[in-house]
């Protein structure tokens, strides 16, 4: 049989599509489909953030600020207007694209690239947390709770297993709309971009314009996720949605499950929270549990970072290409690798 | 009228001991274009060995340099080994990940350690203050500050009137140059990033008679510092004086005059105009 | 017929005068060689007209169109493609790939770009590393690449920087009759090279520059006879063999 690289990754998708269809009839406990819950939102932040890092090499260090857009707005807009967060989700996701488009347009225009546009990011996401942090209107640091109820038209779920669809959707949603842009004309510019841009605005790329479309498409849908969290959690606060904490999760993921992959945010991301979760069910030893799981679970960052520099999806590849029987472009297929810090002290273009 | 001039005081002395935490940050970006995320857990690394010290032989922190000036140089070698080495060529990305796991796993070392209660060291001179005029001056600050500018200038000439300092400044620049020219560059990233840890620690141990210590104040100062290298210059000693200085001001006047929570947005707003109008920094090419 | 016309094209970096009123005509599938010592401003032109450097003086004009200020991946649209000194392949990308980037540029949909790919791919002879990274091919294959890139832009005027620069001399045979090959399929061809025996013998005409100005143009043999490119490129003392 040939193996080839879409057939796999067609076959790993009928087969996690499938997964998620049967996982709650055989799981009951309340709590595993919590975590499951949370493992499956935490990969879809994850997903979100590599569709603008890792294809496209916006390594952007403010994401976090897209969640608590979109967790505010579709909440404020609940608490105060009784708009239904249904509603309200893409009312966030738009308020979200809007500034994604207005800041990557921004950093096109004052040429703040690379490393730069990096640091940039981090500055707006660390604003917009001290600005939610003293602001009235949004309850500042104190933070707004949502009531538990069963009002499914606004997004309210007594049961878990609705949350579990849901999120199971969004997820499959961002994957499919990962797996199209791959294959789609966007999708190779961005990767054109990720690696050589101006290469590629010699060769027809009108970089600035995808990167644009990129970044608000990547903030859209992580607003969605920041909705999602709101209504499921039922509390939000800056400390939670627009802190660095998400934003680290996000990276976790997507760097070490294989950054610029489809799959590699998922699996990345499930390594590490199944890792966190197990690490907090041993036996440690009273209150040092916690702490001594914290640092395992760094340490697991650590070793893996240092020794899978194409994190999980690279290995696996080198894996499957060392299997017996016929493969093709396998082994060969790009991993991003983002961008280099020497480009920090070299910000000028070289001229001849 | 009296509260922006005590900003400014405050915020002079501040900027001070910023450029301080900052200098072993832009030396390790400088020379190995490595981004340590846990550079502010460096800090607090000090910050904590002065607390332990204090604790079991009432050492002021000053003098528990002693200790921890050796103990961050050797901790800054294993990490440059384990660590850094391998990371040194990949992606920024990599640098990320690396490094926060090795923040997490120092914060909760030290919290399993000391507890993740703030912690403070109480010497003769905490509470002391000169005041001129209507402004209070406090007199551990005023320590903290001289030594820190004390440290930088040390710093600056051992970059610039010092053999291991041209070896630095060599492989700040050109890499290949530098191999070409006879400088062990291996030995100086190890070295050099065993400084870097040394003044971070240094710089943690010389607050604490005035500051309060947390296991997980290290991402601020970390942040705080990667602002003042972006509009000081990569790489450049002068440049984070100058940077800690305009970030301490500013913060100052503005904590004393509205909060400390407008104060950090209008830090970041000053970010973010620098990355507009001079993504390089003042010094560019750097004093290094 | 004229297809890019430089007029009094100037450059300079602060004070440094890297170009200085050039003014070049180049013709439709014309194959025309630019040479000139190190640092005399070829590749700058170069950049000057893909758009990746702005000029400090003078106009550009494309196809009777003035594109002095057009952004990069205008330029391309309009049809004109570029090669780099050194060669920059998408590095952990495949050949396949690094081409389909270019030939988006014209094509409509995905699989009309798979199509132009593998076409272009054949003609520059790289459709057995069709799926190797851009990082793991040797110097002439990466130098073929850039070509397969730029071609399959579907440009009408082609430029090349340097594409002998590492090739042995079968190598560059092979790329001389390439490029040949290129202009019989109605490309216009830009060249900058020091390989001089290839430059000439491939070349319609030739411009010399040297600090910046334009200090010769003619056809190979004129150039090879001119005492003042003579002295610019070799010293006083040097005479080209047959002139």
């Amino acid at each position: 049989m040939l193996l080839s690289a879409s057939l796999l990754k067609k076959t790993c998708f009928v087969l996690f599509i499938l997964a998620l269809l049967s996982a709650p009839f055989f799981i009951r406990s309340d709590y595993l489909l919590t975590v499951l819950i949370a493992a499956l939102y935490g990969a879809y932040i994850c997903v979100c953030w590599n569709l603008a890092a890792g294809y496209t090499g916006l390594f952007s260090l403010g994401h976090q600020a897209f969640l608590g857009l979109g967790a505010y707005a579709s909440t404020i807009l609940y608490v105060k207007y009784k708009i239904t967060p249904w509603m309200g989700m893409f009312v966030g996701g738009m308020i979200a694209a809007v500034f994604a488009a207005s800041i990557t347009f921004i950093c096109y225009r004052y040429r703040v690239k690379g490393m730069f546009f990096a640091v940039a990011t981090l500055a707006f996401g660390f604003l917009l947390q001290a600005l939610f942090m003293t602001w009235d209107y949004v309850n500042a640091s104190t933070g707004i709770w949502l009531t538990l109820q069963n009002k499914p038209q606004d997004f309210f779920f007594i049961a878990r297993v609705p949350y579990y669809w849901i999120i199971s959707a969004m997820l499959v949603i961002s994957l499919l709309v990962t797996y199209y842009l791959e294959r789609s004309r966007l999708g190779y510019y961005m990767v054109a971009i990720r690696e050589d841009e101006d290469v590629a605005e010699s060769l027809g790329v009108n970089s600035s314009q995808c990167k644009v479309i990129v970044m608000a498409l990547s903030a859209f849908l992580t607003a969605l996720g920041g909705t999602f969290y709101a209504q499921f959690y039922l509390y939000i606060s800056p400390a939670c949605v627009l802190s660095i904490e998400p934003l680290i999760s996000m990276q976790v993921g997507a760097l070490v499950g294989g950054s610029g992959t489809l799959f590699g945010p998922v699996i990345g991301w499930a390594f590490f929270s199944f890792l966190g979760e197990f690490l907090r069910g041993l036996p440690l030893g009273g209150t040092a549990v916690g702490v001594i799981s914290r640092i395992i679970w760094g340490l697991s960052l650590l070793i893996v970072i240092i020794f899978l520099p194409t994190g999980m999806i690279g290995l696996g590849r080198k894996l499957i290409s060392l299997l017996p029987f016929r493969h093709q472009k396998i082994a060969t297929q790009e991993i991003g690798s983002g961008i280099s810090p020497s480009h920090f002290t070299k910000n000028e273009k070289k001229e001849d | 009228m009296t509260t922006f001039i005590q900003g400014l005081t405050t915020g002079i002395l501040m900027g001070c001991i910023y450029a301080f935490f900052a200098i072993g940050f832009t030396l390790v970006l400088g020379v190995m274009k490595v981004v340590n995320f846990a550079h502010g857990t460096f800090v607090i690394m000090g910050m904590y060995i002065a607390i332990f010290i204090f604790m079991n032989y009432l050492w002021d922190p000053f003098l528990s340099l002693l200790i921890v000036v050796p103990s961050m140089f050797v901790f800054g070698l294993i990490v440059y080994y384990i660590i850094v080495k391998p990371i040194r060529e990949q992606p920024l990305s990599a640098h990320v990940i690396a490094t926060i796991g090795l923040l997490i796993i120092i914060e909760n070392v030290i919290t399993l350690i000391f507890g993740s209660q703030y912690r403070t060291i109480t010497v003769p001179y905490t509470t002391s203050a000169i005041t001129v005029g209507s402004v209070r001056i406090g007199i551990a600050r005023m320590f903290a500050a001289a030594a820190s500018l004390f440290v930088v200038g040390l710093f600056y000439l051992l970059l610039h009137r010092t053999d291991f300092g041209r070896a630095v400044r060599a492989c700040a620049d050109d890499i290949e140059g530098a191999w070409g020219l006879g400088i062990n560059v291996h030995r100086t990233f190890l070295i050099a990033f065993g400084i870097g840890s040394v003044l971070a620690g240094f710089s943690g141990a010389v607050v604490m008679p005035f500051a309060v210590a947390s296991p997980s104040g290290g991402l601020d100062i970390v942040i705080k510092t990667f602002v003042i290298v972006i509009i000081g210059g990569m790489g450049s000693v002068g440049g984070a004086l100058v940077g800690g200085l305009i970030i301490g001001i500013v913060e100052g006047i503005v904590s004393a005059l509205w909060s400390p929570a407008i104060a950090i947005a209008a830090v970041f707003m000053i970010l973010i105009i620098m990355l507009t109008i001079k993504p390089e920094g003042f010094f560019k090419k750097g004093l290094e | 017929m004229l297809l890019l016309e430089l007029t009094k094209l100037s450059k300079s970096f602060g004070g440094l005068q890297a170009v200085r009123g050039v003014d070049l005509k180049i013709n439709r599938d014309e194959i025309f060689g630019l040479i000139g010592p190190n640092g005399s401003g070829k590749t700058t032109i170069f950049n000057l007209i893909s758009g990746a450097l702005q000029l400090t003086g003078g106009s550009i004009k494309f196809k009777e169109e003035e594109i002095t200020h057009l952004k990069p991946h205008e330029i391309c649209k309009r049809g004109i493609a570029r090669t780099f000194q050194i060669a920059r392949p998408f590095a952990d990308v495949t050949v396949r790939k690094n081409v389909m980037i270019g030939a988006l540029n014209k094509a409509p949909s995905v699989s009309e770009a798979d199509r132009i790919t593998d076409e272009v791919l054949s003609i520059t002879n790289l459709l057995d590393k069709k799926e190797v990274n851009g990082k793991n091919l040797t110097i002439p294959e990466r130098r073929r690449l850039e070509l397969a890139r730029s071609l399959a832009t579907k440009p009408q005027l082609l430029m090349l920087d340097e594409p002998m620069a590492g090739l042995n001399p079968t190598e560059i045979e092979e790329m001389s009759e390439l490029l040949r090959h290129i202009r019989e399929m109605g490309i216009t061809i830009f060249i900058i090279e020091h390989v001089l025996q290839a430059i000439m013998s491939l070349s319609d005409r030739i411009a010399v520059l040297n600090y910046g100005e334009k200090i010769a143009e003619g056809t190979p043999e004129e150039i090879g006879a001119n005492h003042k490119v003579v002295e610019a490129y070799l010293g006083e003392e040097y005479f080209i063999a047959g002139s």
